[in-house]
């Protein structure tokens, strides 16, 4: 298997300029022919912020310190796993003409995927920075470390869409489930609320689950403004590490058989 | 490994499993369902194949024998079910002309998005960029969305992008219908260009016209597994042969079809052969090709004496009957098909005798020609016996650089307008 990564490593490499082309097409694609453009991918999002933000802070009232920059923290992190786990499932099933076609390294798909919404993230990201001095938030020296966070969430959410994507090849069920899976996520990751409302029989259970600790570990430079655990940082890697190298793994062992399967 | 090779398999195998969903009349959903079951099929078998830089490998058979599948294994689109396949250099498939495109972008953006999917640098294909616009013809419409192309513009783009990047080795996938005719023949030109420049073509198609024109050498697969392989002419006929039905061998003794392959050009007549059909009144015995010293050859030079010499037997009285000869090339193009009927009439014919057709100066071109005789009725309606292409001969010399099939020995006259 390590001879196998480093094969598919090494021909991504050479197929970089197809990497590169793919992810500026899907870029321009997606905001073409429509007035504002590239703003939507901005403005999308931060209407459904702002709803979320004016429901929970002043109709359900949820009492914490600057919980509007607390919610937008929690958000553009999960939309970073969320948003690129479900569009890159499609990333081979929706290439598979490419891929019957013209032999061409199979993880350049998922990765232009997942690195071109990456791109938009990104430029969310910087829209978060401007909000933590217009809502007045902490600013510290603990920002630097959020590219480091970000590495991590891109591994961890790449290794999630390669797996989905490989298994949406075998069962096109895939993307329902992803998308009602998601859904009810959305509620049972401590996002609108921080975990310590819940009490702490139940609270135990909702630390089982892995997304937790990415949105939680995203907060530490954008709202805590201190630095995050080792603990929380030797868990977070970890998981990165087990989900990229699982997805990664079952790509790689039926990557030569997708293309009996479409 | 010999370096020449550009490409090289041993024992290839593609395995497919049919998948047959079995409906029992059941209702629900398919998760509950009996397992569907799964039936090996081998699309193809023990392949061995090479190709030497600069060759061009025709690759010809049926719908269903494999061809699309061994050029899919080449290209390393389809994993190998058994087997080893080796390749030297950058490898352009031309399977399905425009598969990289995105019918959303435009025409240049779409150069860039198919080159680098053929894993060239966006540099390579800067460079080379003006060329292929150049040989497209699109220059005008190459910032406009593909979607708003029509399909021939969308075909020439796409054989333009991969015609020009210099690909070692290519693969075509019956793609030579591409667009009008002045750009068919552009492309066919092309084509030929890369044999000139070393690379190594396979080429697939229906068109015998084209393989003829193309390639060194065939292999025709049936059933995915390669049956012939070897001489273009000699590839076609026994592709021709097993369209007619006739598998491989037609005698029952085994003897793989011998049409052209006799050294010399007499041929033993044998009674069963699916090259010779007619109700058989009046036999042709012996065929052969004499040279202006009346000696028997099959190789002749352009502008010689050449005579073809029919015997026969008649095993009763026939009246009127018309004797004939005609000349093919290897793809099958009848160049001539003289006949006796208004140039010699015979009223009756002996028990046996012998018939020439004499021609002073030879004027087919350089090349293989194939040569068919018959004896017919007055009306030419019934066959007393017919020999189709079982003979072949070879013309040599002439003008190296004309083109063709018959020299029609016109003068060049330049006159200069000083």
């Amino acid at each position: 298997m390590p001879n196998k990564l480093m094969q598919e490593i090494s021909e991504v490499y050479s197929f970089r300029h197809l990497l590169f082309n793919l992810i500026k097409s899907d870029i321009k694609l997606r905001y073409k022919n429509s007035f504002l453009g590239f703003l939507w991918h901005l403005l999308n999002p931060l209407f459904y912020f702002g709803i979320l933000a004016l429901v929970f802070s002043q109709i359900i009232r949820i009492e914490m310190e600057n919980y509007v920059l607390f919610l937008f923290a929690g958000l553009v992190s999960w939309r970073m796993i969320q948003q690129t786990s479900l569009v890159a499932t499609h990333s081979i099933v929706n290439n598979q003409e490419l891929i019957k076609k013209i032999h061409t390294p199979k993880l350049v798909f998922p990765l232009a995927s997942v690195i071109s919404q990456f791109i938009d993230h990104l430029t969310l990201a910087l829209v978060l920075f401007v909000f933590l001095f217009i809502l007045k938030g902490k600013i510290s020296t603990v920002l630097f470390i959020s590219p480091l966070i970000i590495i991590l969430i891109f591994f961890f959410s790449l290794g999630l869409s390669l797996f989905f994507a490989t298994t949406y090849v075998y069962v096109k069920d895939t993307p329902h489930v992803i998308a009602i899976g998601f859904q009810a996520l959305f509620f049972l990751t401590p996002i609108i609320y921080p975990l310590s409302i819940l009490s702490s029989s139940i609270e135990k259970f909702f630390r089982l689950n892995p997304f937790f600790y990415f949105i939680e570990y995203f907060r530490y430079p954008f709202y805590y403004a201190k630095m995050p655990s080792v603990e929380l940082t030797v868990i977070v890697c970890a998981i990165t590490l087990l989900t990229f190298s699982l997805g990664i793994y079952i790509f790689l062992r039926k990557k030569e058989s997708f293309i009996f399967n479409f | 490994m010999d370096n020449n090779f550009s490409i090289t398999t041993e024992n290839l195998g593609i395995r497919f499993f049919l998948k047959h969903e079995h409906q029992k009349g059941k209702k629900g959903l398919k998760i509950f369902q009996s397992r569907i079951e799964k039936e090996e099929f081998w699309a193809l078998r023990n392949v061995n194949l090479e190709a030497k830089k600069g060759e061009v490998l025709g690759i010809i058979g049926v719908n269903g024998s494999g061809k699309s599948t061994l050029l899919k294994s080449l290209a390393k689109i389809l994993p190998l079910s058994e087997g080893k396949l080796w390749t030297k250099g950058k490898i352009a498939p031309l399977i399905e002309l425009g598969a990289g495109f995105n019918p959303e972008l435009t025409g240049s953006e779409n150069i860039f998005l198919s080159g680098t999917l053929l894993g060239l640098s966006n540099e390579i294909i800067r460079r080379n960029y003006h060329k292929i616009v150049d040989f497209s013809g699109l220059s005008k419409f190459i910032d406009i969305p593909l979607k708003n192309y029509s399909s021939g513009m969308f075909i020439r783009l796409a054989f333009s992008i991969v015609a020009n990047l210099e690909p070692d080795i290519v693969l075509i996938d019956e793609v030579f219908a591409v667009g009008d005719e002045p750009f068919q023949q552009k492309s066919f030109e092309k084509i030929l260009q890369f044999k000139e420049k070393d690379s190594t073509l396979l080429v697939v198609s229906h068109d015998l016209n084209t393989i003829a024109r193309l390639c060194n050498k065939v292999i025709v697969l049936d059933e995915g597994k390669i049956q012939f392989s070897g001489e273009t002419s000699l590839g076609i006929d026994y592709y021709k042969n097993l369209l007619k039905g006739i598998k491989s061998v037609p005698g029952e003794d085994g003897e793989k079809i011998d049409i052209g392959s006799q050294p010399s050009s007499e041929v033993i007549m044998k009674e069963k052969d699916s090259l010779r059909w007619g109700s058989g009144e009046i036999k042709i015995t012996k065929v052969a090709f004499l040279n202006e010293h009346l000696k028997e050859t099959n190789t002749f030079k352009c502008g010689e004496k050449f005579t073809a010499r029919i015997d026969y037997t008649a095993s009763e009285e026939i009246k009127n009957p018309v004797f004939g000869v005609a000349f093919y090339t290897p793809y099958g193009l009848l160049v001539s098909g003289p006949n006796t009927k208004f140039s010699l009439p015979v009223e009756k014919i002996p028990k046996s005798g012998t018939l020439f057709y004499k021609v002073n100066n030879l004027t087919l071109m350089r090349g293989e020609y194939f040569f068919s005789t018959a004896v017919y009725d007055f009306a030419l309606k019934k066959p007393y016996d017919h020999l189709e292409r079982k003979f072949k001969f070879t013309v040599f010399g002439g003008n190296p650089s004309d083109f063709g099939h018959i020299d029609l020995q016109g003068q060049w006259v330049h006159e200069k307008n000083d």
